[in-house]
């Protein structure tokens, strides 16, 4: 076998095997096999999609009710700060020997408003019992009968203040002052 | 079985209806050439039509797109071919003296050309020469075997002009004759 018969094989063989290795043809169905999956894969998006609607809504439900949980209550804590440090205080002026104590001296925690101070003080504050009862006293009574009350009281009472009446003053000299010794 | 497939065909699609009937008659109109663009990367059934469902899913993924595309049959062929890339695995590792020697044993019971080529060991070693080719000329010779797939198509799916899509074609050739005809002679020599 010389080489032109190998070269012209080789040419035949090579078209020949390319022809053969053309794309084959898809089984039958394809067409409908992938509108099929297209289906399918849409009906899971859209279970996706209400997943993420359900979830997220409760996630906003959770929020809304934290928020709600952490809104500040009506009155502000008091919280106690730290004692302040000796070291940190100005130097005092020197004091007699009576101030001076050897007993150190307490320091009482300064009471500070953690929260925000209310625009109102003092801090208005439900009527007590005793104020309602009274306040519904007051508007039940006739008026005109709690005024004469009250003058009969005034009347039973006699805090009428007698007449006063106040002696000149006689001041006195003191012996050896400057006074006396004009005279 | 064919049926059951008619059944699933009588049913609505559940895309949106507007777009639902331009998809099926995407589908319908390009399915095989999706289906052969894929194939001629993965060389398996199985492969290239779990490839052409992905690719049609991405099409459909697109839809709000699709006034913008010119040409869905190229834009299809574009997109199955970067799917069939993405997927392909490692080409298979032949055994390449063995395809050889069956083909010298093949030519040498008189078997012509033809014949020799129907083999599967000549598939086995063409896959093995055309694997070894550059990817440029690789790819262009793996298109160029996708039935009624013009150099102009092959050209919009690799985005080179048209001539390198020819140079590259004969190219290809060249190189795979070169290689054929040296594994051939090889194993000629080591007969004698």
């Amino acid at each position: 076998m010389n080489v032109n018969d190998e070269d012209r094989f080789a040419d035949e063989l090579l078209d020949a095997s390319l022809r053969k290795y053309r794309s084959e043809e898809p089984r039958a169905g394809l067409e409908t096999r992938i509108l099929a999956g297209a289906r399918a894969a849409e009906r899971a998006a859209q279970r996706r999609g209400t997943w993420v609607w359900v979830l997220g809504a409760a996630a906003a439900g959770l929020a809304v009710v934290a928020v709600v949980l952490s809104l500040p209550r009506s009155r502000p804590a008091l919280v106690p700060s730290p004692a302040p440090l000796a070291a940190t205080k100005p130097a005092s002026p020197p004091l007699g020997p009576q101030a001076v104590s050897t007993v150190p001296k307490t320091v009482r925690p300064r009471v500070t408003l953690a929260a925000q101070r209310p625009e109102q003080f003092p801090t208005p504050m439900p009527l007590s019992e005793q104020e309602r009862l009274l306040l519904l006293y007051v508007k039940a009574a006739d008026q005109s009968g709690l005024a004469a009350q009250a003058n009969q009281s005034g009347k039973d009472q006699s805090l009428e203040i007698p007449e006063l009446s106040i002696a000149a003053l006689d001041i006195k000299l003191l012996p050896g002052s400057i006074n006396e010794q004009e005279r | 079985m064919v049926v059951s497939e008619q059944i699933v065909l009588s049913e609505p699609i559940s895309i949106a209806h507007a777009a639902g009937d331009e998809f099926e008659a995407a589908v319908r109109a390009h399915a095989r050439h999706v289906y052969k663009v894929a194939y001629s990367v993965l060389r398996n059934h199985h492969d290239a039509e779990d490839a052409a469902q992905e690719t049609f899913l991405r099409f459909l993924k697109h839809r709000k797109r699709w006034p913008e595309i010119r040409d869905p049959r190229a834009w299809l062929a574009r997109t199955a071919w970067r799917v069939a890339l993405d997927r392909r695995r490692r080409d298979p590792e032949v055994a390449l003296d063995d395809a050889a020697e069956k083909v010298m044993q093949l030519r040498a019971q008189g078997k012509n050309a033809e014949e020799v080529a129907a083999q599967s060991e000549m598939r086995t070693l063409l896959d093995h020469l055309i694997a070894a080719l550059p990817r440029e000329l690789r790819d262009a010779l793996r298109l160029s075997t996708v039935e009624e797939m013009t150099s102009a198509e092959i050209s919009v799916v690799l985005e080179i002009p048209e001539g390198s899509v020819r140079t590259r074609l004969m190219r290809a050739r060249e190189l795979l004759r070169e290689k054929l005809l040296a594994v051939l002679e090889r194993k000629h020599e080591r007969q004698r």
